[in-house]
C-alpha cells in the first residue's frame, strides 16, 4: 500500500481528490466510484476530439478509468489529478490511434467506401451523417496522417492546446513538438490540397 | 489553424472551428468500470493460484518427486506391455499389485 504524502498547499478540490486516491489505495472501491463520476465529463470531452463515435467513445472512457486505477499508486499530489487523468485520457487516445493505424480492416473500413462518403459530404450543408459530423469529418481527414502527427494535431486543433501542453502531456521536448508540428502540418496541407479543400 | 486557411465556409479552419461547437454525449461509466475491475480482482486472485502451483513445481525437491512418481508410472506401463499373458488375470502388474508376486517379472 503506498500512502501518499499529504500536501497543505493544495486546493480544497486536490485535497479530496487525494482523500479519495488514498481511501481507494486502502482498497475501497466506492472511493474511486467517486473519482469516475468526477472526472468522466472531463476524460469524455477530451476523448470525443479523437473519438466521436459513442460506441467507441464509450470504450476509450472506460478503459481510461481503468488504466487510472491501475495506475493510481504512481500519481504525486503536487500536481493536480485532473492533469494526471488528462493526461492518461489522452495517451489512451493516442493508442486508438496506433490501434486504428495497424488494424488494416479497422482503416479498410473507417476510410475505405465511409471517407469517400465523408469527403463528399464535406461540402454538402446538410449532412445528416450522425449528430458529431464536423469531428468526425476532420478525424477522417487526420486519419491520413501517422498516429503520432494524429495526436499532435488533434491536440493543437481540436482539443487547442498549445505546444508546450503539448509536449508535456506527450513527454517530448518541446523543439521536438515544434518540429513535428510543422511537419504534421504540411502533410496536412498537402493532404488537403488532394481532397480539394481549401 | 493558420494553415491552410481561406474564407471558404467549407475549409479546414471552418471545419474545425465547427468542431469546437459540437459537445460530447454525457456517458456514464460508472457501472462498466465497477464491474471490469471487479472481474480483474477475480482474475487476478486466479492467476494467483496458478502462480502458487507453478511456485510449487519450482521447489527442487517437488520436482524430484513428481519426476519419480511419473517415472514409475511409465516403468509399470511399460513392463505390463512387455510381458505377454494370456488373460487378464495373469498380467504380472496386476499380479503384483494384488498378490505381492515378483516372480512373475521374472
Amino acid at each position: 500500500m503506498v500512502e501518499l504524502p499529504v500536501l497543505k498547499t493544495i486546493d480544497d478540490q486536490s485535497a479530496t481528490d487525494l482523500a479519495l486516491v488514498n481511501e481507494t489505495l486502502k482498497g475501497d472501491l466506492s472511493a474511486f466510484d467517486k473519482l469516475v463520476r468526477r472526472y468522466q465529463g472531463m476524460v469524455t470531452g477530451s476523448l470525443f476530439r479523437f473519438c466521436p463515435q459513442r460506441s467507441d467513445l464509450e470504450d476509450l472512457v472506460q478503459e481510461t478509468m481503468i488504466k487510472a486505477y491501475r495506475k493510481l499508486n504512481t500519481w504525486k499530489p503536487s500536481a493536480p489529478f485532473e492533469y494526471w487523468i488528462r493526461r492518461i485520457a489522452i495517451n489512451t487516445g493516442h493508442d486508438y490511434f496506433r490501434r486504428a493505424a495497424r488494424n488494416p480492416l479497422s482503416i479498410a473500413d473507417k476510410l475505405g467506401d465511409a471517407n469517400e462518403s465523408v469527403l463528399k459530404a464535406f461540402t454538402d450543408e446538410k449532412d445528416t451523417y450522425n449528430d458529431y459530423h464536423y469531428t468526425e469529418k476532420v478525424q477522417y481527414l487526420l486519419a491520413g496522417l501517422s498516429p503520432d502527427d494524429r495526436t499532435l494535431l488533434t491536440l493543437q486543433y481540436l482539443e487547442e492546446m498549445t505546444l508546450v501542453d503539448i509536449a508535456e502531456n506527450m513527454r517530448w521536448s518541446l523543439s521536438k513538438t515544434k518540429v513535428k508540428s510543422h511537419r504534421a502540418r504540411k502533410k496536412l496541407k498537402n493532404l488537403l490540397t488532394k481532397h480539394e479543400i481549401s | 489553424m493558420k494553415s491552410p486557411k481561406s474564407n471558404n465556409p467549407n475549409s479546414w479552419s471552418d471545419l474545425v472551428t465547427a468542431s469546437h461547437r459540437e459537445i460530447a454525449p454525457e456517458i456514464d461509466v460508472l457501472h462498466k468500470v465497477r464491474a471490469a475491475l471487479i472481474q480483474g480482482e477475480r482474475e487476478s486472485n486466479a492467476v494467483d493460484w496458478t502462480e502458487a502451483i507453478l511456485a510449487l513445481f519450482k521447489i527442487r525437491s517437488v520436482q524430484i518427486a513428481s519426476a519419480t512418481g511419473v517415472a514409475c508410472i511409465i516403468l509399470l506401463s511399460v513392463i505390463s506391455f512387455m510381458i505377454p499373458s494370456a488373460d487378464a488375470d495373469e498380467d504380472p502388474v496386476i499380479a503384483f499389485i494384488t498378490n505381492g508376486d515378483w516372480s512373475v517379472f521374472l
